[in-house]
């Protein structure tokens, strides 16, 4: 809100000049207590800002994909038994006979 | 967003990557002949027929593949003994015998379709193989039936 009567106050702080001495490790003093205040990050924290580089996030990516494909060719579906798979297609009495003449 | 939760996120995110690679190749891995197919390639292999005799036994099995899908489409029409039970709680007991008489009747067709057609099989294949073939499927055949009579008659009684 703009005051159309300016407190006198006003130039008297704008002309004083403080006459204090800093000790000269003041500065030094003050970015030990910012740091003292600061919460020191987790590990999970730390692990987290390390991996999520983009860098390492593609690289982390392809290696899960590359090591999922690998596994699905170690472990290919179960191929039917052609033993079983002859008798399902002839004994009418098979659990499995009935789904295979259905579309 | 916190490292975090990003963390989380990225680690969803990977696991859907690996998932979907997984199923890809999996799939495509997949065999692709239908247990008809591999079914009457492991007979060709098993019994020693040779081509010819593969082709008349091949031939069979299709016209006795058509004639059991016409039969399978008559179970599957019939009321099956679950969906009966509920739809007929109450109903007088000479109904359920009448059905039960009417789904062996129709086992009897399949029962009589399938050894039928076994024992033309084994008379087309040499000798030896076709006695051995029936000795390997007559005995299955017979033993799944009593199997399928006796969860039949269970899921009557209860």
């Amino acid at each position: 809100m703009h005051n159309d009567n300016p407190d006198l106050l006003d130039d008297l702080l704008a002309e004083w000049q403080p006459q204090v001495e800093t000790p000269p490790d003041f500065r030094r003093e003050v970015w030990r207590r910012i740091a003292a205040e600061t919460i020191n990050p987790g590990l999970i924290e730390r692990f987290s800002w390390w991996l999520l580089q983009p860098k390492r996030e593609i690289v982390v990516m392809t290696a899960a994909v590359f090591l999922a494909v690998v596994w699905g060719i170690t472990h290919p579906p179960q191929a039917l038994n052609p033993h079983d798979a002859y008798l399902t297609s002839i004994s009418p009495f098979d659990s499995n006979h009935l789904s295979l003449g259905m579309p | 967003m916190t490292p975090v939760r990003r963390i989380i996120g990225f680690t969803l995110l990977t696991a859907l990557l690996a998932s979907v690679a997984l199923w890809i190749t999996r799939e495509s891995l997949r065999p692709r002949d239908s247990p008809r197919e591999l079914g009457l390639s492991w007979l060709k292999e098993e019994y020693n027929l040779d081509s010819a005799t593969f082709e008349s036994v091949s031939a069979l099995h299709r016209d006795y593949f058509k004639h059991c899908d016409k039969m399978c489409s008559q179970i599957n029409e019939a009321d099956r003994p679950l969906l009966r039970r509920a739809r007929q709680r109450g109903r007088p007991a000479g109904e359920h015998d009448a059905q039960l008489s009417r789904d062996q009747a129709i086992c009897d067709d399949c029962e009589k379709a399938a050894a039928d057609h076994l024992r033309h099989v084994a008379r087309l294949m040499p000798q030896e193989e076709g006695k051995r073939f029936l000795n390997d499927f007559l005995p299955i055949l017979d033993q799944q039936r009593r199997e399928h009579d006796r969860r039949l008659s269970s899921s009557l009684r209860r």
